[in-house]
């Protein structure tokens, strides 16, 4: 182990580190591009499993029951859904807002449940224009 | 250090890092409007155990830690816990290792091994890649958050390390 009163505060090399990081978090904005503008739908699934898929288009509230007895209440409007009075403490589901684009997700851990958007035909096949 | 005042110092971080990640998650922080994302404070618990009581001591902080969620927040919680702290403790110990990176640097690694590792934990657990869409976003906030912690390591633990007659 190096000697603790050599670590300094900040070295040059931690640039690299940072840069690495930033250079990941930049690689989806190159692969989540496609099939935008097809008719979207939230894909739900609960312990890996397909557990319905909602179109945009037909808003409404739908109850979700996912593992350990956690109830939720995806709510699907126009542009966007987002989960409503989940049962879990932990909120994290509601507090993730809104999804509005494809790839975005929800996730429900404790209930093991997962929302996705897709393009209602798994993606464009061809974009021309 | 003796190895009574090694063990001694083992189990007051280990304590350390129970409270910094009960206080943290009794505050949510209203800057990070990201599910589920904390500053990571109880790291700083772990990044001092690593120069002060070696690899060996820092598991332990990382397990018992660990121990702790899983008791008081249930079986999900506590593997995701311990897939982030395993991960992030072997990056740590590496970084550490090869000499070249200042505290800044180790933590944000550190940090975004974390987040990584949970993600990898969640995806297996839902069965469903699909967890990793906002990735990108625990990244850059692994940055952010991994700084800050980083400072506070970095002013921290060298006065710390002198006043135990650590090396």
């Amino acid at each position: 182990m190096k000697k603790l009163s050599k670590t300094p505060l900040f070295a040059a090399a931690d640039i690299f580190i940072i840069a690495l990081v930033l250079a990941l978090a930049a690689v989806p904005f190159f692969i989540s591009v496609k099939g935008a503008g097809a008719p979207l739908s939230a894909s739900v699934k609960i312990n890996g499993r397909d557990a319905g898929s909602y179109p945009l288009d037909n808003a409404g509230e739908f109850k979700l029951v996912g593992e350990n007895g956690i109830e939720m209440t995806l709510v699907v409007d126009g542009d966007g859904v987002f989960v409503k009075d989940s049962s879990c403490r932990d909120k994290i589901c509601e507090r993730t807002g809104k999804i509005t684009r494809e790839g975005q997700s929800v996730i429900c851990m404790p209930g093991r449940i997962s929302i996705a958007l897709e393009g209602e035909t798994g993606g464009a096949d061809a974009v021309v224009g | 250090m003796s190895a009574a005042k090694k063990t001694a110092l083992c189990a007051m971080l280990c304590a350390v890092s129970a409270v910094l990640s009960t206080l943290e998650s009794a505050l949510p922080l209203p800057v990070f409007f990201v599910p589920g994302c904390r500053l990571g404070l109880s790291n700083l618990a772990v990044i001092t155990a690593i120069p002060l009581v070696g690899a060996a001591g820092s598991l332990s902080v990382v397990a018992v830690k660990s121990l702790l969620i899983l008791v008081t927040r249930g079986v999900t919680a506590g593997i995701m816990s311990i897939s982030g702290g395993l991960l992030s403790l072997a990056v740590m110990l590496l970084l550490f290792r090869l000499a070249r990176f200042g505290f800044v640097g180790v933590s944000v690694a550190s940090a975004a091994a974390h987040n990584t590792a949970q993600l990898a934990a969640a995806g297996l657990l839902m069965g469903d890649v699909r967890v990793f869409s906002f990735w990108w976003l625990y990244l850059l906030l692994s940055i952010a958050a991994g700084a800050l912690t980083g400072v506070a390591a970095g002013v921290i633990i060298p006065p710390l390390g002198r006043a135990l007659g650590a090396r």
